[in-house]
């Protein structure tokens, strides 16, 4: 088996197409008679090997297995199909086509691949002092497009301060309605215990209610609160009866 | 005014991008006795050549910028602490080659040439501004069309578009290829 003299470093392509490239030159195919059958068995035997080595297959390549087993197939038929003009359609040609484009591109970026290498050696003066204040503007200012300033703006967007927006939950119990509770929780003596307000609480923002409700309820003298001796229990007096 | 070359010279050594007659003029207020900068170049150029120096001046982008001779890229590099020359991966190289001959093109042209996906590949050039949006293509879903910039034609050392290398023909490219039909055969 060919495909298993040749093994193929899937990574070193640049896809499906500088793949089938390289099994043309490889194997000094004429571009316009590819042996499909043969193609395709190997391209499907390097995705298998792919699997195989538990390597994530992009997209294109399965397009591409996809694109060869259709041609494949097409060329089996026994019936010939044929254009307007009668004329034999090769169920390869689209790909022939999108091969000998991609090639043409391959080699235009080795000629620009050694443009860069040789301009990259022969160095400009770097960006001058911008002139601050000038007369003449039209020598001042580089052209700008409408995607430049679109660019900027979103730059400057970016930088913008971020405010993160946060919902704010409407209490549940207003602070009078817990000052009447609290009220009406004396026993007969007149005496509640700080534990007890508490512990009947449902959430922390009841209890903090709570506490508030007692500390108006200081001021306004209607409740009084004692604590026997350090780390007691606290105990809540009612000081008056209305 | 007789020191035209000598102005020139100056405009060309203080100047970060690549003078151009259009500067010329206006630094001249659009007198119409502005000097020629193309056979002022010329004249500087042949003397450069004639001394040895170590500096050319090179026809980039539309204008004319002083530039070091590749046998000084040691030195200079080191000056810029740019020790290591800077590389395009295949993929950009592809892709810039695409979009110069084809452009303004959208992404899904590029993509269908090169069989790949090409997101990372566009985004990439585009913050190397080599390539530019240049609007949107009237083709379902308008997609934003690139074009390159002028800081590719300076970067690659082209005065225009028109003097990158003709896209090879067809035929050459299969003179390149012989088609060994009998060695097709023995596969089948």
């Amino acid at each position: 088996m060919k495909s298993q003299i040749y093994r193929v470093q899937i990574d070193q392509f640049e896809g499906p197409l500088d793949l089938l490239l390289y099994f043309i030159r490889r194997d000094e195919i004429d571009i316009y008679d590819i042996p499909i059958s043969n193609i395709t068995s190997e391209y499907l035997q390097i995705i298998e090997d792919m699997k195989s080595m538990n390597l994530s297959i992009a997209g294109e390549f399965i397009l591409m297995a996809a694109t060869l087993m259709r041609i494949k197939s097409k060329m089996l038929l026994p019936r010939p199909i044929l254009d307007e003009d009668g004329e034999l359609i090769d169920p390869r040609t689209q790909l022939v086509e999108q091969l000998l484009e991609y090639q043409q591109y391959k080699d235009i970026s080795i000629e620009l691949s050694e443009r860069w290498n040789e301009q990259s050696t022969r160095h400009h003066r770097g960006l001058a002092q911008k002139v601050e204040d000038t007369d003449n503007l039209e020598l001042a200012f580089k052209e700008v497009s409408l995607f430049d300033l679109a660019k900027y703006f979103k730059e400057a967007m970016d930088r913008m301060p971020v405010i993160t927006s946060y919902e704010l939950k409407r209490d549940s119990i207003s602070l009078d309605y817990k000052k009447e509770h609290i009220l009406q929780s004396f026993d007969g003596d007149g005496v509640l215990s700080f534990k007890r307000l508490l512990s009947n609480c449902k959430d922390k923002i009841e209890m903090i209610i709570s506490f508030l409700a007692l500390l108006d309820l200081i001021r306004l003298r209607k409740i009084s609160v004692f604590q026997n001796q350090l780390f007691d229990s606290i105990e809540i007096h009612r000081l008056e009866k209305n | 005014m007789k020191d035209f070359e000598k102005i020139i010279e100056a405009l060309l050594f203080a100047s970060s991008e690549p003078l151009t007659q259009k500067k010329i003029n206006l630094i001249f207020d659009n007198n119409s006795n502005s000097p020629d900068l193309e056979s002022q170049v010329i004249k500087l150029n042949n003397k450069y050549s004639e001394q040895g120096h170590s500096i050319e001046i090179l026809n980039l982008d539309g204008g004319y910028q002083i530039r070091t001779k590749a046998d000084f890229d040691y030195y200079v590099r080191k000056l810029l602490n740019n020790s290591s020359q800077s590389h395009l991966s295949q993929a950009a190289l592809e892709t810039l080659s695409i979009i110069s001959y084809k452009q303004p093109i959208s992404k899904p042209d590029v993509e269908s040439i090169r069989g790949v996906d090409c997101s990372g590949v566009l985004k990439n050039l585009l913050t190397k501004l080599l390539i530019k949006i240049k609007g949107r293509d009237n083709s379902p879903g308008r997609p934003l069309v690139y074009a390159t910039t002028n800081e590719f034609l300076q970067v690659f050392g082209l005065n225009r578009l028109s003097d990158l290398p003709k896209l090879k023909e067809v035929s050459e490219i299969l003179e390149e290829q012989p088609a060994l039909t009998e060695q097709i055969n023995a596969f089948k």
